[in-house]
């Protein structure tokens, strides 16, 4: 490293980082949809010409993670021009699940093409059978609208005949319309601050920089992999089912620590399932990555580029729930079967860094779609931390791949026909432990008119897992209220509800750490 | 004589105007008790209204020293302030903390009843409920009580049973309806609970600085930019977290307006933070204000704050790269060069450069030992192998891109472009710093008032009174809206005016300014709209200014209604006479890009209003330095403020 660049990384670090972070100003604040303006489901990132991550904002790591894949599956396949937009939401082009729609637009000084802008949002309906388009489903074409990447814009004239049959295809069009103009509007403004870059700085620079920033990036993960023992390290954990039949569904992670890269193979997981709990490969490597960041951030700030990634080989067997093909359904492995990743692969690093690793948390985004007539909501719901090795978990909290906030009670009821009854901590779901586990949350639904539920939760069969003789965190449940009489729900149901009805989350609890001393 | 007192971490600032002077006062700080400072400060001064800035209430929050507060909420919803909005402050980080409690987990409790989203009664607060509630808080020994239900903002009849319920026990209540009747409950119930937490502490302090000073009228700065009575203050408390820093936007403001200048970006440097805000013409506010983890939507002068300042502390991390901040080595132990710690700072880096004197810092009532400052550069600087120079002048500019970030999301990233506006420099370190923020920003030009180091207290002398009122209505914008805006804007003003009358102000003197919160129906985020006839036009045109685009066929609504009622401010005619002791003219170096420079040292007090000069040069003053960088040119504006203009605009 040239001694000027100790410099210059931090500044064109920061750089790079606002131009992403004014994107996702700019899309939070003029979108629709709930899940984007008010729980921030949505993800922005600059990418260098080669398809490498240069910079992003912190949003959702499931998005983040997966945005690598999904440009390096589509660059090839298309002939950029200045004004181009390519829209996706293709689990199997590098997309996570349908309803995360993403935008990419390529950037241009002068002739040459220099970098491209990514933004991703979690739409609050994708089409497909149900409202919300989260349901349990068994084929992909059920779940919704599949966008095979294709362009949205072309030398800046909008396909609006796709545009229009798109939206039509989708419930409420008009707020999708607001939400992709609001992606769009996302693109041109970070497009605008990067040719302000490009003209303070020149492009020579600015590659140079970039460069230099991944490199900076990999130099950091070497560190990380230095200070982690080497050898093999297994860990399997399960989740609960498909919701169509099959249950107890491995995961299993072998972890080789070698001197300069460490191999994360995922080969002996299950088969692809009938359930949506099937995870694309891009969703698998965002798990993957995510992990390594916390590991990173133990080491100090570090910028987050595709040089963290350099290290780590990830190694799947398509046609597996942890690299599914076509016609999978796998609207509930971005948001469940990503967390099981997580805590599989916690799970087989904390026998290599048993002082750094917590126990497991929650588990589980917890999610529940609910359509009518006029309207589709969509939200998750936190559960408990798992417990670190020097701290309790925190309590009632989004963990790991999700971190959306919560839609105010008061904005629900005002815009839904939906009535909260209760929402509040689940006291004593945390696992005991030296250091105690996260308690989960309750959430209670009341119905004000017929809709249509889905619910896709995890961890109702198998506990978040404690650490070093800690007890494990409280199985989530879910429970339906009709004319006055309480029954169990499974973990994944699509159901259908009337005025009156109630639906109860009961959210797991965080695993605990260490044993109690007496 | 009206006075100001400004409580600072290091100093305490006092300015008044004596015989057509504007004349300021610079006494330490007391932080055990502020009052101390702020007596001695006014000890020979006829006081007979003291506007007082006050961070009692901020440091009581961040140090979590607040009241023992009781929470009251609608049942089933008694975690609400623990849950918060169930999303984690770090995203990639196994050691993430939520933010400290304000209130005990068995200090909160539900009372049974429920309202709906348009404000009608399910279930009735029963007089048994309400009992229960009473019998509840005397089992516990709080000394204050926050009160947030449900849907309050739309009926806040159930709030009102309950406070009057518990009125027996002569403690102070915070209801949620009063305090900000606006909808989404956790902000809600936040803002209130900062109020409940804070206010004990506020009125035994205010009560305290009272009993000392009996003849005067007594008034507080709020986070508006207006004042309170302090008895009043005493039970808002939440309205005055950030008391000093409004004040330097206002003050700022009011100075720029005397040389003709009604836009500017005030940047204001401290020791562990750098605030900036973007004036247009009118002071411009946020609701979005966190305070410490918790949010308060109240009206705050939209400041941006930033966690970069002259005591942030630069190091190498592992990968070799260099970073300043955000930890600060604050005013204990403070910069390498104060004697006390050893590590580097940003002011540091400016005394390796020779961008502050010694013999000037502080008026020269602070020692600093320069040779502790270049040792402990020289070990970063050995490191990165570069000069001890080169080293300091990365410093500078680390610190300068996490400034000039702030200044870009007010100004750029909201639709603003700085070469319309001017960079309004104030607090001790700002001078140092303002031509190469300048360079990099783009504005139009730099002011930095003769009086740049009391700049807050300044804003507090002149300050208004003024209130903000509001309530969420949730209404359509179309033809039948007008009828019920006019219904709910008749009712805040009443409302404005009998509030104001309390304060001793009367109609003739007050003036309203009515503003919309609309959206798109169905996004998130509104816009504040000033009240005009065709607002729906104004608030498409906000729209696309923000974020590019507008709709013609999407419905728009009105959420929520806001009222602002300003007294007079106070219109004393004031001049500034140079005074302090004179800094003889002579060369020193400074260190730039270039190497060293011969630079004249300018006495700021020798200056003579339309003098004009060129840069390089550092202007000095009892306890202000200007680092005037080459390319630029000073011209000696109205009341001394220094003026630069970027010759490197016209050239390139």
């Amino acid at each position: 490293m040239k001694a000027t660049q100790a410099i210059e990384i931090e500044i064109f670090n920061k750089l790079f980082a606002a131009v992403a972070e004014e994107m996702g100003i700019v899309l939070r604040r003029s979108a629709f949809s709930p899940n984007i303006r008010e729980r921030c489901d949505f993800s922005c990132a600059v990418f260098d010409a080669q398809g490498e991550m240069v910079a992003q904002a912190s949003h959702i790591p499931v998005h983040l993670g997966a945005m690598p894949l999904t440009l390096q599956t589509v660059l090839p396949k298309f002939e950029w021009q200045p004004g181009d937009v390519v829209i996706t939401n293709d689990p199997f082009s590098g997309g996570t699940h349908l309803p995360d729609v993403t935008l990419i637009k390529p950037v241009f000084f002068e002739k040459e093409l220099v970098f491209f802008l990514i933004n991703r949002a979690h739409h609050a309906d994708i089409g497909g059978k149900y409202a919300g388009s989260m349901a349990v489903a068994t084929h992909i074409d059920e779940e919704g609208v599949r966008i095979i990447p294709r362009y949205l814009f072309r030398r800046g004239k909008l396909n609006e005949e796709f545009f229009n049959d798109l939206l039509e295809r989708l419930r409420s069009p008009l707020e999708r319309k607001g939400d992709f103009t609001a992606q769009m509007a996302s693109l041109w403004r970070g497009e605008r601050r990067l040719k302000e870059m490009y003209k303070r700085y020149g492009v020579k620079k600015l590659r140079e920089m970039a460069t230099a920033l991944k490199e900076y990036a990999v130099r950091a993960m070497a560190t990380l992999i230095k200070n982690i023992p080497k050898g093999e390290f297994s860990f399997t954990d399960y989740l609960d089912d498909d919701g169509l039949g099959t249950k107890d569904i491995p995961i299993c992670v072998k972890l080789k620590v070698k001197e300069h890269e460490i191999e994360i193979d995922l080969t002996q997981s299950a088969d692809q399932v009938k359930g949506s709990v099937n995870a694309p490969k891009a969703v698998t490597q965002a798990a993957v990555y995510y992990v390594f960041l916390c590991l990173l951030h133990t080491l100090g700030e570090y910028p987050i580029n595709q040089g963290c990634f350099w290290p780590l080989k990830i190694i799947t067997k398509p046609g597996t729930v942890v690299d599914a093909v076509y016609p999978a359904a796998v609207a509930a492995g971005n948001v469940e079967t990503s967390q099981r990743i997580v805590d599989a692969l916690l799970g087989a690093l904390s026998k290599a860094l048993p002082e750094v690793i917590p126990a497991a948390s929650c588990g589980s985004m917890n999610n529940i779609a609910i359509g009518g007539d006029d309207f589709a909501y969509y939200e998750t719901i936190g559960g408990g931390m798992g417990a670190r090795p020097f701290s309790d978990g925190l309590s009632g909290i989004h963990t790991h791949m999700t971190n959306t906030l919560n839609t105010p009670i008061e904005a629900l009821e005002h815009d839904y026909p939906l009535f909260i009854e209760t929402y509040r901590l689940r006291k004593g779901s945390g696992g005991r432990g030296l250091y105690k586990g996260g308690d989960g949350l309750i959430r209670q639904y009341r119905f004000l008119s017929k809709a249509t539920v889905t619910i896709l939760s995890e961890r109702r069969r198998y506990a978040p897992y404690g650490l070093k003789g800690g007890e494990s965190g409280k199985k989530g449940q879910n429970w339906l209220i009709q004319k006055g009489e309480k029954t169990a729900l499974p973990g994944k149901v699509n159901l259908e509800v009337g005025p009156g009805d109630q639906v109860i989350i009961e959210t797991p609890g965080g695993g605990g750490w260490g044993k109690i001393e007496n | 004589m009206r006075v100001a007192a400004d409580t600072g971490g290091t100093f305490t600032d006092i300015v008044f105007v004596e015989d057509g002077i504007l004349k300021a006062n610079k006494v330490s700080s007391t932080p055990f008790d502020p009052s101390v400072a702020v007596l001695e400060g006014i000890a020979s001064l006829p006081v007979t209204t003291l506007v007082h800035g006050s961070t009692v209430a901020t440091n009581a929050f961040l140090e979590r020293k607040g009241a023992r507060t009781a929470f009251i909420t609608t049942a089933g919803f008694e975690d609400i302030l623990f849950i918060g909005r169930q999303a984690r402050s770090s995203l990639y980080d196994f050691n993430v903390e939520k933010p400290a409690p304000i209130v005990l987990k068995k200090d909160c409790f539900g009372v049974k009843e429920r309202l709906t989203a348009k404000g009608e009664v399910l279930i009735p607060l029963s007089g048994q409920e309400q009992k229960r509630c009473l019998s509840s808080l005397k089992k516990r020994p709080v000394e204050s009580v926050a009160i947030c239900l449900l849907h309050a903002y739309l009926y806040p009849k159930h709030e009102q049973a309950l406070k009057k319920a518990i009125s027996s026990l002569h403690l102070p209540v915070s209801i949620s309806s009063e305090i900000l009747p606006e909808f989404r409950e956790f902000e809600r119930a936040s803002t209130t609970a900062i109020n409940a937490y804070l206010s004990p502490i506020m009125s035994r302090y205010l009560t305290r600085l009272k009993e000392k000073l009996p003849r005067a009228a007594l008034y507080i700065q709020q986070s508006n930019g207006g004042w309170l009575k302090a008895e009043e203050a005493g039970r808002l408390a939440a309205h005055t977290v950030l008391s000093g820093p409004a004040g330097g936007v206002s003050g700022a403001f009011s100075w720029a307006k005397t040389l003709g200048e009604d836009k500017i970006i005030t940047f204001d440097m401290g020791g562990t933070s750098t605030d900036v805000c973007l004036v247009d013409g009118c002071i411009p506010f946020t609701r979005e204000y966190i305070l410490d983890g918790f949010p308060l939507s109240l009206p705050v002068i939209d400041i941006h704050t930033v966690g970069a300042g002259g005591g942030c502390i630069a190091y190498l991390d592992a990968g070799g790269v260099l970073k300043v901040g955000p930890q600060s080595a604050g005013a204990d132990p403070g910069p390498a060069c104060y004697g006390k710690g050893d590590l580097p700072t940003v002011t540091d880096a400016n005394v390796v450069l020779g961008r502050i004197l010694p013999e000037h810092f502080l008026n020269g009532r602070f020692r600093l030992y320069p040779e502790r400052s270049k040792k402990a550069i020289s070990k970063l600087a050995q490191r990165m192998q570069i000069s001890i120079e080169e080293a300091a002048l990365g410093i500078i500019e680390v610190a300068n891109i996490n400034m000039i970030r702030a200044l870009r999301r007010v100004s750029l990233e909201r639709g603003y472009d700085p070469q319309a506006f001017s960079l309004f420099c104030f607090g001790g370190a700002s001078g140092l710093h303002a031509c190469a923020l300048t360079r990099e920003l783009g504005v139009r030009r730099v002011l930095v008032p003769k009086l740049a180091s009391v700049l807050s207290a300044f804003g507090l002398l002149f300050a208004p009174p003024l209130k903000d009122f509001s309530r969420t209505i949730w209404l359509k914008a179309d033809k039948g809206a007008k009828d019920r805006l006019k219904e709910v804007l008749l009712e805040l003003k009443r409302q404005a005016a009998s509030q104001m009358k309390q304060m001793g102000l009367v109609e003739g003197e007050l003036e309203y300014e009515y503003f919309l919160d609309m959206r798109y129906q169905g996004q998130g985020y509104e816009l504040s709209i000033p009240l005009q006839d065709d607002y729906i036009s104004a608030f498409c045109e906000e729209h696309k200014k923000q974020f590019g685009h507008s709709y013609q066929d999407f419905p728009i609504e009105i959420v929520t209604l806001r009222l602002r009622v300003r007294g007079q401010r106070e219109n004393t005619d004031w001049q500034i006479r140079p005074e302090g002791q004179e800094v003889p003219l002579r060369q020193t170096k400074v260190f730039t890009k270039k190497g060293w420079l011969e630079v004249p040292v300018i006495d700021w007090n020798r200056l003579r209003i339309g003098e004009q000069f060129k840069g390089p040069a550092l202007v000095v003053e009892p306890f202000t330095t200007v680092w005037v960088e080459p390319d630029f040119f000073v011209e000696v504006g109205e009341n001394y403020t220094l003026i630069l203009y970027y010759e490197g605009y016209t050239s390139n």
